[in-house]
């Protein structure tokens, strides 16, 4: 095994793991003091209940949201805690990491204009297709 | 955003919620002390699921390099080039903007821009991140939600492709 190579592997492991702990924690602390704070029913009224719409709103959410999708794993777990449905959930971890609006200006300088827009507007919708597929075939399994 | 900047971010985050807080302790303590204690209870079944993480992390980055990934895209052809696009996307770490410049020279020498949209879609499926996938969704969403989007991976490459690659 190569020793220098070792060490390059184990920084380029610790260091976003490292540099992700402030912000989960954040998270995690957010999450505790919303869900503690205000009933369920409040943040349970965005959504209608409908599968559709709700893996709509929730890809919306995950499109506009950024970080270490570790943070959405933790987010959509407390969500599916509070009642929210499984196609939203997914739809909304799937978007979070497939759509990058932040990104979107360098990523159209790197690969182009118009690639960089569908990609997204694509990635988008297959985030609810995604969602869909999942919940379903998981039905075929349990 | 560079780095430096995402983990300026980070802390701030972590600070603004801190205060909120502290603000909130002087009305409401209780509401503090419960909400301190489900973040207790949350991280203490959050913390071993990441040292695993962090083990399946250093087995990715000591064998996926950049240096792999051009050379197996480049004697890659047919079928096995998208099989490429999706293991490379699976396999890549770091954040997404850190393989635009790789991506670029890959679509300036001739790579079909459907199988970057295939690699940048199939990053969504992070090996390192399935123990943290399984603790909250269990083995079968992980599973379905895993194959779902290796699917829709290659058809948003396909359907790039087909578009012309749309410049």
């Amino acid at each position: 095994m190569n020793v220098k190579k070792i060490k390059k592997s184990l920084v380029m492991s610790y260091k976003p793991l490292l540099g992700a702990i402030p912000m989960m924690l954040g998270v995690v602390m957010l999450i505790s003091l919303v869900s503690v704070a205000i009933p369920s029913k409040i943040y349970m009224s965005l959504f209608t209940g409908n599968n559709i719409i709700d893996s709509v709103i929730a890809s919306a959410f995950g499109s506009i949201l950024a970080g270490n999708p570790v943070t959405s794993y933790i987010l959509g777990g407390e969500f599916l805690s509070l009642g929210i449905s499984m196609v939203a959930v997914i739809s909304f971890i799937v978007a979070w990491v497939t759509v990058g609006f932040i990104q979107l200006p360098a990523e159209m300088i790197m690969l182009g204009k118009k690639f960089s827009i569908w990609r997204n507007v694509l990635s988008f919708i297959f985030s609810i297709f995604v969602a869909i597929s999942s919940v379903f075939l998981a039905g075929l399994i349990l | 955003m560079k780095k430096s900047e995402k983990s300026r971010t980070s802390l701030y985050f972590f600070g603004i919620v801190l205060l909120l807080y502290v603000i909130i302790s002087f009305f409401k303590f209780d509401i503090i002390t419960s909400a301190l204690l489900k973040s207790y209870g949350l991280l203490l079944k959050i913390i071993p699921v990441f040292v695993f993480i962090f083990v399946l992390m250093f087995i990715i980055n000591y064998f996926v390099t950049t240096k792999w990934v051009v050379e197996k895209f480049e004697k890659s052809h047919g079928i096995n080039k998208w099989i490429f696009s999706i293991i490379a996307g699976i396999m890549s770490t770091g954040p997404i903007y850190m393989w635009y410049p790789l991506l670029s020279e890959l679509k300036d020498h001739g790579l079909k821009k459907g199988y970057i949209a295939t690699f940048l879609y199939s990053r969504a499926v992070k090996p390192a991140l399935l123990p943290l996938m399984f603790f909250y969704f269990g083995f079968v969403y992980t599973l379905t939600i895993s194959f779902s989007l290796i699917i829709f991976s290659v058809i948003q490459g396909l359907i790039i492709n087909q578009i012309g690659g749309l410049e």
